[in-house]
């Protein structure tokens, strides 16, 4: 494994918006959502695995997920799943999260220079 | 001890730390255990290896310092306490009231209107409805109390403004007061009454009375959840 530090204020927000991407495609549970956030990104993004919770109950307290117990194999999963607000709220920080990122490469590129 | 070191103590021990620093209840309870599951499953995945899954879930300081980042897990007891344990039974107890009023005309009514309907003798009647005010008066400050410390514990919440809150509400109860009597003239019914009077906000030997009733019920269980509280240190 990709041993790396992340500084945790790059953090911010991440994990909503991966939580939300990843859950827009298909319902998962905690477990599962964290392992499909380590494959996505080859283990870039390296977090304690238990923080994924609060960010989970978070975004269904704000109406942007819902979930709903199944049984599994004898035990009972919570299952998470984007609601249409969550849907939305994606669309946003989508949005949000590549004109930041563009913004970042044209500076890291120099773009910022050549324009002054 | 590490929480991690045993399967058995996570989830009581997280939900206690979780509920201390202000997460509400069924978000702490459901966060530890999915805390605590997420550890079973990466237990499993590494072959019994709990040092590798332990590192790879984080520890529970980590957890609840993630978890206390999120305002939106947060009681309303831990967002505002003075206005929900401090105001609270107070307001509770007059909408109590209310309420029950309302749904004691409304069964009235119904009970009137239904071909069950025989009236009750004039006596029966008072006492009926004797009983049923003088719970209102003063039943019912002593349940809103009991039922805020039992709301204000499962939050582990017992703060000044809960003791305030519990003392407030049995304090306005044991100044209440309450009339039944025959209407005038007799045959259209009773005439009832609920509220403050000369007489019972001047009557101290009365309101000591109900005061020391109300603390009486309501004390011992404020003590026992306060000592459980500051006696039962996290693991």
């Amino acid at each position: 494994m990709a041993e790396r530090s992340i500084n945790p204020s790059f953090m911010n927000g991440v994990p909503d918006l991966l939580v939300l991407r990843l859950l827009s495609d298909r319902e998962m549970y905690g477990y599962e959502l964290v392992q499909a956030i380590r494959a996505v990104t080859r283990e870039a993004i390296v977090l304690a695995e238990g923080v994924v919770y609060p960010a989970l109950h978070a975004l269904e307290a704000g109406g942007l997920l819902k979930s709903k117990r199944k049984p599994v194999n004898g035990r009972t999963r919570v299952y998470y799943q984007t609601t249409a607000a969550g849907r939305r709220r994606l669309e946003a920080m989508t949005a949000d999260w590549s004109r930041i990122t563009n913004a970042v490469a044209g500076v890291i590129k120099g773009e910022a220079h050549v324009a002054a | 001890m590490s929480p991690l070191d045993d399967c058995g103590p996570v989830a009581a021990n997280i939900t206690e730390q979780l509920l201390r620093a202000g997460i509400a209840p069924r978000h702490a309870k459901r966060l530890a255990r999915e805390f605590s599951e997420h550890f079973d499953d990466l237990t499993a995945a590494h072959c019994g290896n709990r040092a590798v899954a332990r590192e790879r879930l984080g520890t529970d300081d980590i957890f609840v310092a993630q978890a206390l980042a999120r305002p939106e897990l947060k009681s309303w007891g831990a967002r505002w306490p003075a206005l929900v344990y401090g105001l609270g039974p107070s307001l509770m107890y007059p909408a109590i009231v209310l309420a029950s009023i309302l749904l004691i005309l409304g069964v009235g009514a119904m009970w009137k209107a239904s071909p069950w309907f025989a009236p009750l003798d004039q006596p029966t009647e008072l006492a009926v409805f004797r009983g049923m005010f003088g719970f209102l008066t003063h039943g019912v400050p002593i349940v809103v109390a009991l039922g805020f410390v039992t709301l204000a514990y499962r939050s582990r919440r017992i703060t000044r403004w809960s003791t305030l809150g519990v003392a407030m509400v049995c304090l306005v109860g044991s100044f209440m007061d309450f009339g039944v009597r025959p209407s005038v003239p007799p045959d259209v019914g009773l005439s009832v009454w609920l509220g403050w009077s000369e007489e019972s906000v001047f009557n101290p030997s009365r309101t000591l009375a109900w005061l020391l009733i109300s603390f009486g019920v309501v004390g011992p269980l404020l003590a026992w959840v306060n000592r459980q509280l500051t006696h039962c240190p996290l693991k």
